[in-house]
């Protein structure tokens, strides 16, 4: 027989060693930024700083404006935390749902833990631990500044801070449980589409807020008559038996000196939130490897998908490309529309920017005055742009890195590996051209712009696309990321950060020559009818051209090198 | 001319009403197993036998039903019906206190990214109970044998498939585990690391324990296995030596002649009891 040795005291303690196993890749992966992208960690820090930085003094700003509404915005107080605790406890629920989903009924860790002597109770704390710190992030970045916002706007004593620290990390726990939950529920009874149905779930989310924005945005913004119109439609999320309300009235108790108060809404919350992680910990542990062979049944049920409307897509969006030419973009496409986390986030962005477009009208600036109007165009393409560049890097970039592992089939094609290349720049312009100048055309309509400065607007948009997406195709040949299939590694390492930045720069160029011609633009005053000052004319080519050329540069880099590159 | 009805051959065991082996000598007892997937019948009324001293190769094409019954032994998988005895226990009942007897390495096998092969190992030893000490002493053993030390310090992210096998075996390994149950073993391993884990196989059957095997590499599964199992379409279709299955098939030669007549050379059933009998055109 088999010589087995087992040591009893090691049997209980697998949340130990969980826990260590934790540290140990935590550890490893500091070490492995530090040595390897020790400007990129140190850029990611610098930009997390400046993000902190500007929340809190948007918070700031906030609370002091709305503290001048006098008695109003004594109550504004509370409303505020109730929606800014409540929105946080969707999304920290949402995020720790699909998370935990992947991580206790996914097809790796979750298999090679269930295939250990390990109790399911304490993997499964070690995830709702896990929750808890991703949770806690928030209190980092968004919960930290709101306190000490709060703190600059009013008066407070000393036991606020802690008061405040203990309201934030009692409330996270409980998002975190309801995320846990959410994922057993899907894993147990829905596991065929997991990632379906959590995006599902979030555009209702997002489409029930928009609905519900757009009905209380009826009269103009900044006025005590519209905070009463919105206390009155806000006050349904004000539930006394919601934990936001708890937490609220908790935090604005600690604020307004009542300890009292505030001591007994962290009493609540914290017992609540340490009874729901009992019940989520022992619920899951129990039924951990009943939802993990569940969640897997639904993994071999896969959807047969006969992909006819992403043909006539392609035939339809790439019409002008030869045959072999567009059965090459429609594999990319395919790809594209068959990968959830892709689309979803390019959906996020652009939805996002499609709501504050429509709403613009309701901002509370005279977009009557061409100078304020102008103001704003320019701001909207400084918004487009840097989203786009963003995604073109995140998404663009690795698009020929991700090809490395069949690279021997894409050369049998009857196709030069320059070609390859156009085809990918051709499908990524499309993309980003289509959605880009979507939302700048519904911008310029919404701002009533005048012909020439729409026009400008859309064009310079275009060339902007064409320059994005030439430097990520470019670079990303340039600097190929070779037998890596996760996409987000590709687009985090050197050449990828190179690309973000270059891209960064070229769309700071860009809007340097918006903003001068925009300037220009707004100080004539003939410019109300919507006319370019001669230099405005002279320059507008050299903007939309600079986008052109910096795509043949960097294509011209990517093909020499692709061409020669061995595999 | 009309082919002959095959018959799986079994091995004769004593079963007690519950379907649990009365033999002491079975390790792995599955009792009248079927796990579907939807409309998908992956395993169907699987009953099998492995004992401990044994090498046993799960063959089978793909889509058969052999991952699903590997899973299912070692408790990734709950059975829709029957039953599952692990070194004498169920594992519905008793999966924890099985999972310390015995290890699973899955055909793509999972390493944390930002481990070493080093620190994954030592984990593994921890989660099992070994001292640091002996777990030290087998780990150098392990090292030598499958040719290691060149990346095992080394994050997890940088391996091939070659040295992520390797580096899972030899986490399996390294608590001298009863029942050993593996996915296709070799895949991605050099010729030598492949002697290398035959011997390490025959050796832990040698021992007294239990290597549960499934491979597509059928030069592997008649070079090492002492008994052959052939699933088809979720049924076992055929059980027993090497010899055996020839003669069950009819046919001299290698396994590969063995398999495809066995399966009909097109995936389809050829020897389940159940099915009907074929005829030749």
């Amino acid at each position: 027989m088999s010589e087995m040795v087992v040591d009893q005291s090691a049997r209980g303690g697998g949340l130990w060693l969980l826990a260590r196993c934790r540290a140990a890749q935590l550890r490893n992966l500091v070490d492995q930024q530090l040595r390897e992208a020790p400007g990129r960690t140190f850029l990611v820090l610098v930009l997390l700083v400046l993000i902190w930085a500007a929340l809190y003094l948007l918070l700031s700003r906030i609370l002091e404006h709305v503290h001048g509404w006098g008695l109003v915005g004594v109550v504004a107080d509370q409303h505020l935390f109730v929606h800014f605790f409540l929105v946080l406890a969707v999304m920290l629920a949402f995020s720790n749902a699909i998370l935990t989903f992947s991580s206790l009924y996914g097809r790796e860790e979750a298999g090679f833990l269930l295939g250990m002597p390990l109790r399911a109770r304490e993997v499964v704390l070690i995830k709702w631990f896990e929750g808890i710190a991703l949770s806690s992030w928030s209190f980092l970045l968004l919960g930290v500044p709101l306190m000490l916002a709060v703190a600059r706007s009013g008066s407070v004593q000393w036991y606020y801070y802690p008061l405040f620290l203990g309201h934030f990390l009692g409330f996270v726990a409980i998002p975190a449980c309801l995320g846990l939950l959410a994922a057993w529920v899907v894993a147990m009874w829905a596991p065929r589409r997991p990632l379906a149905i959590a995006i599902s779930s979030g555009c209702l989310v997002i489409l029930a807020a928009v609905y519900w924005l757009s009905s209380i945005s009826e009269t103009a913004l900044e006025s005590k008559e519209w905070l009463q119109v919105v206390f009155k439609q806000i006050g349904m999320v004000k539930q006394p038996l919601f934990p936001s309300t708890w937490t609220a009235k908790g935090i604005v108790g600690a604020m307004r000196q009542d300890v009292g108060q505030s001591l007994f809404y962290l009493l609540v919350v914290l017992g609540n939130g340490a009874f729901l992680s009992w019940v989520t910990v022992n619920l899951l542990g129990r039924s951990w490897s009943e939802a993990y062979s569940r969640a897997q049944q639904g993994r071999f049920q896969p959807t047969i998908r006969r992909g006819w409307l992403t043909e006539a897509v392609c035939w339809g969006l790439f019409f002008y490309l030869p045959r072999k030419l567009r059965l090459a973009m429609l594999k990319d496409l395919r790809a594209f529309a068959r990968d959830a986390k892709q689309w979803s986030q390019m959906l996020i962005m652009f939805g996002l920017l499609v709501i504050y477009v429509l709403n613009l009208r309701r901002m509370p600036v005279d977009l009557d005055n061409p100078q304020f109007k102008g103001l704003v165009a320019f701001l909207n393409l400084t918004t487009v742009s840097l989203i786009l560049a963003t995604f073109t890097s995140r998404f663009v970039y690795p698009l020929l890195s991700l090809e490395s592992q069949q690279l021997w089939l894409v050369e049998l094609l009857p196709i030069r590996r320059g070609t390859l290349l156009l085809v990918k720049f051709l499908f990524a312009l499309t993309v980003t051209g289509l959605s880009a100048c979507a939302v700048m055309g519904l911008a310029v309509r919404m701002l009533d712009l005048p012909a020439a400065h729409a026009w400008m607007n859309v064009s310079i948009c275009l060339g902007i696309c064409v320059g994005l997406s030439g430097l990520s195709i470019g670079l990303g040949a340039r600097f190929p990321v070779l037998n890596n299939r996760n996409p987000a590694r590709i687009a985090s390492g050197f050449g990828g950060t190179l690309n973000l930045i270059v891209s960064m720069v070229f769309v700071s160029l860009e809007m340097a020559g918006v903003g001068w011609l925009t300037f220009n633009m707004m100080a004539k005053p003939h410019a109300v009818h919507g006319t370019l000052t001669t230099g405005g004319w002279l320059l507008l080519p050299g903007l939309v051209g600079l986008g052109g050329v910096v795509a043949a540069a960097a294509l011209w880099m990517g093909v020499r090198h692709f061409e020669r590159l061995e595999t | 001319m009309r082919r002959e009805r095959v018959r799986p051959v079994q091995l004769r065991s004593d079963r007690r009403d519950d379907g649990r082996p009365a033999s002491r000598d079975v390790s792995v007892g599955l009792s009248n197993v079927s796990k579907s997937y939807g409309d998908k019948r992956a395993v169907i009324d699987l009953s099998l036998e492995l004992r401990y001293g044994e090498i046993f190769a799960f063959l089978g094409p793909n889509g058969a039903g052999k991952t699903t019954t590997l899973k299912m032994t070692t408790g990734l998988l709950r059975a829709d019906t029957g039953r599952v005895w692990v070194c004498g226990e169920d594992m519905a009942q008793r999966g924890r206190r099985i999972k310390q007897q015995i290890a699973y390495v899955p055909d793509q096998p999972f390493l944390y990214d930002k481990l070493t092969g080093r620190e994954f190992i030592r984990f593994a030893w921890d989660v099992y109970g070994v001292p640091p000490e002996l777990g030290e002493q087998r780990l150098a053993e392990l090292i030598e044998r499958l040719d290691m030390e060149a990346f095992l310090d080394q994050l997890a992210e940088s391996y091939s498939h070659g040295m992520k096998q390797k580096v899972a075996l030899a986490a399996a390994m390294i608590h001298a585990p009863r029942v050993l149950v593996v996915d296709e073993p070799i895949v991605g391993l050099d010729p030598r690391t492949i002697r290398v884990i035959k011997t390490i196989f025959r050796e832990i059957a040698d021992g007294g324990g239990t290597v549960f095997m499934c491979t597509h590499t059928l030069d592997v599964a008649e070079a090492v296995a002492d008994r052959i199992g052939i699933i088809n379409e979720g049924r076992l279709s055929a059980l027993g030596t090497l010899a055996e299955l020839r003669a069950l098939a009819s046919a001299e030669g290698r396994l590969e002649d063995v398999f495809l007549h066995l399966t009909d050379g097109d995936g389809k059933a050829n020897g389940d009891a159940g099915a009907p009998e074929r005829g030749r055109a």
